[in-house]
């Protein structure tokens, strides 16, 4: 299923920016992890880890959670096994941070994550470049974290893959967009909305009622009842705020 | 079959329908379309097999236009064999018997012009979809076009989708959908004359509606209330092909039920290589509704995808029976998901994406992680 998309020429003859941007025609999960996979290596990483997530939880448990993996499996088998989910400095350094930085500037607070960093150096993450993405600073909206790795030692490797920071900004940022519009997408069709039963809810939210509503759109007012009652069936209560609280929720209004 | 250049020759398949109706007719043998579609068409697929070749995704430019050419080409002939079906009612009297067995032929044709009509709509040349809409319109299904639209915006939708909630016949499925999306196509069609300030007359369903007005005048003209009849027979059977076409691709899919499928497009498939080349790919449908923009050539078997029991002749037929066929597909979808989620279990065994399934399948109350992680395997 479209396995060619930016893997039909060579690394050399074509822009990376122009393979970062045929994420968005990727399909499913496979596909896209796999173009990140190829792109992370045409700009000098071996390794990489992409995570996103609505904060604050990091736990495993966090529905939110959603990965794409180009690492060793031994790595990852350790890293779940000891839960380094809930210690991991990266996450503490994304949540609170948007540029991206060397693995080697991250502040090491406890021996926990000091052994975090020792194994991952052990399985190919000798040098490290960490990249944080956010849809916004509202500490509640969904953000990333691209971790690339490279076996070359950390003053050599390091500067390298620095140098590529705009490019890794780039993907980080279009991975981000690809899982906020797959997961929106998800959302829609687990409630059977359409775009604009979206945006009845967001007039709802913004506080504007079904009068208003039909004199914007030009309808009549027993269509408006009409469509929202349609929605109040949709999400299975009885008040429209509750659908739009519930649509909120699902990250559809944002 | 795996050949390619063999495939790439079979899409000219497409055009049998239309040619054996008149073989027909001409053997003295009206029923031999259906004949062909629903006994033959099956026993061959055990011989010929599935369709295993590789998609054309970078056809040359002369194979790609004689790809391209193909549901012109169709259209072509379907200019001829309509006013020819028109004029042999007229002329060659006939049976009941041969009466019936000819206006069966003729839906099985009409049948595939929605589906043929549906490859033209998608297309990227204007002048296609204005192909695509007349033969759908042909077919008596002129808002085919608006309809597909919200068809695809609404694709593994649970509520008001096509995506058939298990227990819905047919009969009840076909009659709601079609007015439902009747109104659907007219809201959607007015919401863009308002849009774009045009008058009345702009609007495309009511200008594609004359096309089967026109005909059903012509069947009855020249070959008189029996024609009419089996123009309105075409029209009310199309209609229903459609809408049980439509139930046999999404039967029970939806994000809500089966989230799993979201990557399958949230589509039953089916394999078979005569099939493939008479529809023009029309059963590789999950890939279709991924992307949209994708020609016919370009679909092939969708790897660990749902797939359905039969060809879409045989489970038509079985769809006549709903508690059959239910329990049928019932069957197969609990089976695909199942060998799914091992499959997933497997793959993602060992790292951050399997934690988190068995993590969040605690979460959900699952009693221990061992009882996961050993239901996984």
């Amino acid at each position: 299923m479209g396995s060619g998309i930016g893997m039909d020429k060579s690394s050399q003859q074509i822009d990376v920016m122009d393979v970062i941007s045929d994420l968005s025609l990727c399909v499913s999960e496979n596909e896209a992890n796999n173009l990140t996979k190829k792109i992370v290596e045409m700009l000098g990483g071996q390794w990489f880890v992409y995570t996103t997530l609505l904060p604050p939880e990091f736990n495993a448990a966090n529905d939110s959670f959603r990965f794409f993996i180009g690492c060793k499996a031994e790595l990852c088998q350790i890293y779940n096994k000891r839960m380094w989910m809930m210690n991991d400095p990266f996450f503490e350094y994304a949540r609170t941070n948007n540029y991206p930085t060397v693995g080697s500037k991250i502040k090491v607070q406890t021996a926990g994550q000091a052994e975090i960093m020792k194994v991952g150096a052990q399985h190919g993450f000798r040098s490290g470049l960490v990249v944080p993405t956010h849809t916004s600073m509202d500490a509640n909206k969904r953000m990333g974290l691209l971790y690339i790795g490279s076996e070359l030692p950390e003053e050599i490797g390091e500067p390298l893959l620095l140098k590529k920071r705009v490019q890794f900004g780039a993907l980080g940022t279009e991975l981000l967009l690809w899982w906020n519009n797959r997961l929106r997408q998800q959302a829609m069709r687990k409630y059977s909305l359409v775009d604009e039963e979206v945006e009845l809810l967001q007039l709802s939210k913004k506080g504007m009622v079904a009068q208003e509503i039909a004199a914007l759109f030009d309808i009549k007012i027993a269509v408006v009842y009409r469509k929202l009652n349609s929605i109040k069936e949709k999400f299975n209560v009885d008040r429209i705020e509750q659908a739009v609280v519930a649509a909120d929720a699902a990250g559809l209004l944002g | 079959m795996k050949s390619r250049a063999v495939k790439n020759a079979g899409y000219l398949l497409a055009l049998a329908p239309q040619i054996i109706l008149v073989l027909g007719v001409y053997t003295g043998f009206a029923w031999l379309s259906v004949l062909f579609f629903f006994v033959f068409l099956p026993v061959v697929r055990k011989f010929v097999g599935n369709d295993l070749s590789v998609p054309n995704t970078a056809p040359s430019a002369f194979l790609a236009g004689y790809l391209r050419a193909v549901p012109r080409l169709y259209f072509v002939t379907w200019a001829i064999v309509l006013p020819w079906s028109i004029w042999i009612l007229s002329v060659k009297p006939m049976t009941v018997a041969e009466y019936i067995g000819f206006a069966l032929g003729l839906w099985i044709v009409n049948s595939l012009n929605t589906a043929i009509g549906h490859e033209l709509i998608h297309s990227r040349s204007r002048f296609d979809r204005a192909l695509g809409g007349i033969l759908n319109a042909s077919a008596g299904y002129f808002h085919f076009p608006e309809e597909h639209l919200s068809h695809h915006e609404r694709t593994g939708h649970y509520h008001g989708g096509d995506a058939a909630v298990p227990g819905t016949s047919i009969y009840a499925y076909a009659a709601g959908r079609y007015f439902r999306y009747l109104r659907v196509a007219w809201e959607f069609e007015t919401a863009r004359l308002k849009r774009n300030k045009s008058i009345w007359l702009a609007n495309r369903l009511l200008r594609r509606a004359l096309v089967p007005i026109l005909i059903g005048a012509a069947y009855c003209y020249f070959a008189g209330v029996t024609g009419l009849v089996i123009y309105l027979f075409q029209v009310v059977g199309a209609s229903f092909s459609v809408q049980a076409i439509t139930y046999l691709q999404h039967w029970g899919l939806s994000e809500k039920e089966t989230p799993e499928l979201r990557d399958f497009g949230f589509s039953w498939e089916d394999g078979c290589w005569m099939q493939a080349c008479v529809t023009l790919n029309h059963a590789f449908h999950g890939q279709h509704h991924l992307t949209l923009a994708r020609p016919y050539y370009e679909l092939g078997t969708a790897k660990g995808g749902l797939l359905l029991p039969a060809s879409y002749p045989v489970m038509f037929v079985l769809a006549l029976f709903p508690q059959f066929f239910s329990g049928i597909m019932q069957a197969r979808l609990e089976a695909w998901l199942k060998d799914f989620e091992d499959r997933e279990m497997q793959e993602h065994s060992s790292d951050c994406i399997g934690t988190t399934m068995i993590a969040q399948a605690l979460s959900r109350g699952q009693a221990s992680l061992s009882a996961v992680v050993e239901n996984s395997h």
